[in-house]
C-alpha cells in the first residue's frame, strides 16, 4: 500500500463534445488537506464525482487505499470510506436536521439509538445542536452547508471531499468552518477541498492543485502555486496574487 | 392506566380496538359486518401499499397485480392441492414477493412518474394473461370466467358461513401490518426509506444502497398486499381476473393511502375508514338510480377532500386536535393527570 490514501491517474471525463477533465492525476496523503482550485467549469466537481462514484470516468484510475475503485457506485464509495458534501446542497427536506445526520450515522451503526447519539455528538461538533429539530428544508444556506458536512462526517469516512462548504458564508462563519476542518483533520481524516474563498484555501491546504478548463496547470505548496505565472494568468489575477 | 391517561392517543387506540373486538358480539347483521370487513381489508391494503408508496415514495399504481397474484396463488393451492389457506396466504406472499423483485429490478431503473407508469402496464399484462389462459403452468384458473372455490368449510379451510369469523381474521391481519409498519418506521430501514423518498442521490452518497432498499420495501409491500389478496379470495369464495387484477383496485388502494396521509402510520387507516364507507353508502343509495352516478359523486367527494386537505386527512385531523387542546388550555390537562 502506498503512502497515499487517494490517487487519481490520468482521469478523463467527456460530456458529449466537452472534455470536462483531461488527464487529471492528483494525490492525497493520509491526514493531509489537499486544496483544489480553479475557475468555474474547470472540472473540479467532475473530479469529485468520479472519485465518489457519481460519474464513471471515460478512462483513468481512481485508487483508494491501494484499490482501484473507479466506476463503483456512490453508496459503495461511501461504504469504502469516502464521504462527500455537495456544492448544491442536497438536504432531506422533510426530515429534521437530527434525522438528516442520523441517516449518515446509520451506515456504521445499525442501531437507531446509537446512530442518534452519534448524530447528536456530530451536531454539537458543527454547532447545529440548537437547530436539531428543524426540518432540513427550513435551514438557511450556512446551516445547510454545515448539515451537509455533519452528514458526511456521520458516515465516519477516512477521506472527506468538501465541495465549496464556505461558498456564501460571511467571514466569521468561514473562520468557524476553517477551524472545524482543522479539527476534523486532527481527528485523523484526510481531506480534499474545493474552495473559492482564497484566504481559507491558503490557510488550510498542505498541497494545492489548480485546474483550468479540465487540465491540471499547477500543483505544489501554497507558496509555489501562488507564484506560478500560469496560475496568476488564468485564475488568481495580478492584483490578488500580490495581496496574498 | 396512568400512562394511558397521559397519552390520549394511545388511550383512544386501546378503546377503539376494544370496541372493534366487541362490535360483532353486539351487531350480527351480516351486511354491517361485511362492510366492516371491506373497510379493514382496504385499510390493510392501503397500509401495505404505504410501505412502498408512502415511506419510500415510489408511487405504485400496480398493486392490484399483487392482490391478484395472492388471490390466485391461494385459490389454486386450495382448489387443486387441498392446501389450507393459512399456508396458502404465506405462499401467496412469497410468490408476490418474488414477483416484485423480478419486476422491481428493471422498473426501479425508472424514476418518479415513469416508475408509476411501468407499474400500471404491469398490472394490465397480468390481467390479460389471466384473462386469456384457462390454464397456467398446467393448473386450471378458468380464464375470464374466474375460479369458484370448492366448499370445504371450517377453520382449516378458512371458510365460514358467518362473516364474523372473517371480521376477526382481517382485523388481526390489519393489526399485523400496522405493527410491521411501525417497526419499519422506527428502524434503520425506515430512516433509509425516508431518505430515499426525499432525495435518493443524497441518500446514495451517504452509503444507502438505493436499489436494495427499494427492493426490500417492494418485497414487504407486495408480500402483505398478496396475503390480503388471498384473504379476499377466501372472503368472496370467487375470483376472476377483472376484479383482482383491476386497474381500479390499484387506484383505489393508492388513493386511500394518499388521501388519508401517505407516509404516515395511521394515514391509510384513516383514509380507508372515511372513504370506503362513503363509497358503500353512495353505491347502495345511488347505484340503483343511474349507473355510474355513485362513482361520479365519489369523484367529487375526493376532489373536495384533496382540495381542502392536500396533506391528507390525518394531518388535518391532528391539526384540529392540536387547536382544540390549545383552546382547552393546559390547566385542564393537569386535571386529567391527577
Amino acid at each position: 500500500m502506498s503512502e497515499y490514501i487517494l490517487e487519481t491517474q490520468h482521469l478523463v471525463m467527456q460530456f458529449g463534445g466537452l472534455i470536462a477533465t483531461n488527464d487529471v492525476s492528483i494525490r492525497c496523503r493520509e491526514h493531509e488537506i489537499v486544496g483544489l482550485i480553479g475557475a468555474n467549469g474547470a472540472g473540479k466537481t467532475t473530479l469529485f464525482n468520479m472519485i465518489s462514484g457519481q460519474l464513471k470516468p471515460k478512462s483513468g484510475k481512481v485508487i483508494f487505499k491501494g484499490n482501484e475503485i473507479q466506476g463503483s457506485s456512490p453508496h459503495q464509495a461511501c461504504r469504502m470510506g469516502i464521504g462527500r458534501t455537495h456544492q448544491i446542497v442536497q438536504p432531506f427536506a422533510d426530515l429534521t436536521v437530527l434525522e438528516n445526520v442520523m441517516v449518515g450515522a446509520l451506515l456504521k451503526h445499525a442501531s437507531v439509538a446509537v446512530a442518534r447519539e452519534k448524530a447528536e455528538a456530530i451536531l454539537e461538533q458543527v454547532g447545529l445542536t440548537p437547530r436539531r429539530d428543524v426540518k432540513g428544508g427550513d435551514l438557511n444556506l450556512p446551516e445547510l452547508k454545515r448539515m451537509e458536512l455533519a452528514r458526511a462526517l456521520a458516515t465516519e469516512p477516512e477521506l472527506l471531499l468538501l465541495d465549496e462548504v464556505m461558498a456564501g458564508l460571511n467571514p466569521t462563519d468561514c473562520q468557524g468552518v476553517v477551524e472545524l476542518i482543522l479539527r476534523i483533520r486532527d481527528s485523523g481524516m484526510s481531506i480534499i477541498l474545493i474552495e473559492h474563498v482564497m484566504k481559507a484555501v491558503m490557510s488550510l491546504s498542505d498541497h494545492l492543485y489548480v485546474l483550468n478548463q479540465g487540465c491540471l496547470i499547477s500543483q505544489g505548496s501554497v507558496e509555489e502555486v501562488t507564484n506560478d505565472p500560469a496560475v496568476i494568468a488564468s485564475y488568481l489575477g495580478e492584483k490578488k496574487s500580490a495581496e496574498t | 392506566m396512568k400512562k394511558l391517561v397521559r397519552k390520549p392517543g394511545r388511550a383512544f387506540g386501546v378503546l377503539l380496538l376494544a370496541a372493534l373486538l366487541l362490535f360483532p358480539a353486539v351487531v350480527s347483521q351480516q351486511f354491517t359486518i361485511n362492510s366492516f370487513c371491506l373497510v379493514f381489508l382496504y385499510a390493510y391494503w392501503a397500509s401495505s401499499w404505504n410501505i412502498l408508496g408512502g415511506y419510500t415514495g415510489q408511487m405504485s399504481l400496480g398493486h392490484a397485480c399483487f392482490v391478484g397474484l395472492g388471490a390466485y396463488t391461494t385459490a389454486v393451492l386450495f382448489s387443486h392441492f387441498h392446501c389450507s389457506p393459512w399456508i396458502g396466504l404465506l405462499a401467496a406472499g412469497l410468490v408476490a414477493g418474488l414477483a416484485s423483485l423480478v419486476i422491481g429490478i428493471p422498473c426501479f431503473k425508472l424514476k418518479g412518474s415513469y416508475f408509476t407508469l411501468s407499474t400500471v402496464a404491469l398490472c394490465h399484462v397480468f390481467r390479460i394473461v389471466f384473462n386469456t389462459n384457462s390454464t397456467l403452468f398446467g393448473l386450471e384458473t378458468g380464464a375470464a370466467q374466474g375460479m369458484k372455490l370448492p366448499w370445504r368449510g371450517g377453520l382449516a379451510a378458512m371458510q365460514f358461513l358467518d362473516k364474523r369469523s372473517y371480521y376477526y381474521i382481517i382485523l388481526g391481519m390489519l393489526l399485523l401490518v400496522l405493527l410491521v409498519s411501525y417497526a419499519i418506521k422506527r428502524s434503520k430501514l425506515g430512516y433509509y426509506l425516508a431518505a430515499i423518498r426525499t432525495n435518493q442521490d443524497a441518500a446514495a452518497s451517504l452509503g444507502v444502497n438505493v436499489l436494495g432498499m427499494k427492493l426490500t420495501a417492494m418485497f414487504i409491500s407486495a408480500f402483505f398486499t398478496a396475503m390480503g389478496g388471498g384473504l379476499y379470495a377466501m372472503f368472496l369464495q370467487y375470483i376472476d381476473p377483472n376484479s383482482v387484477f383491476a386497474y381500479d383496485l390499484s387506484v383505489k388502494i393508492m388513493v386511500l393511502a394518499v388521501v388519508g396521509g401517505g407516509g404516515t402510520l395511521w394515514g391509510p387507516i384513516v383514509g380507508a375508514s372515511l372513504l370506503v364507507p362513503v363509497q358503500q353508502i353512495l353505491n347502495s343509495r345511488l347505484g340503483a338510480n343511474l349507473a355510474g352516478l355513485a362513482l361520479a359523486v365519489y369523484g367529487v367527494v375526493l376532489m373536495i377532500v384533496i382540495y381542502f386537505m392536500p396533506k391528507g386527512f390525518l394531518d388535518t385531523i391532528l391539526r384540529w386536535l392540536r387547536k382544540l387542546r390549545e383552546k382547552l388550555g393546559k390547566p385542564k390537562e393537569g386535571q386529567v393527570c391527577r
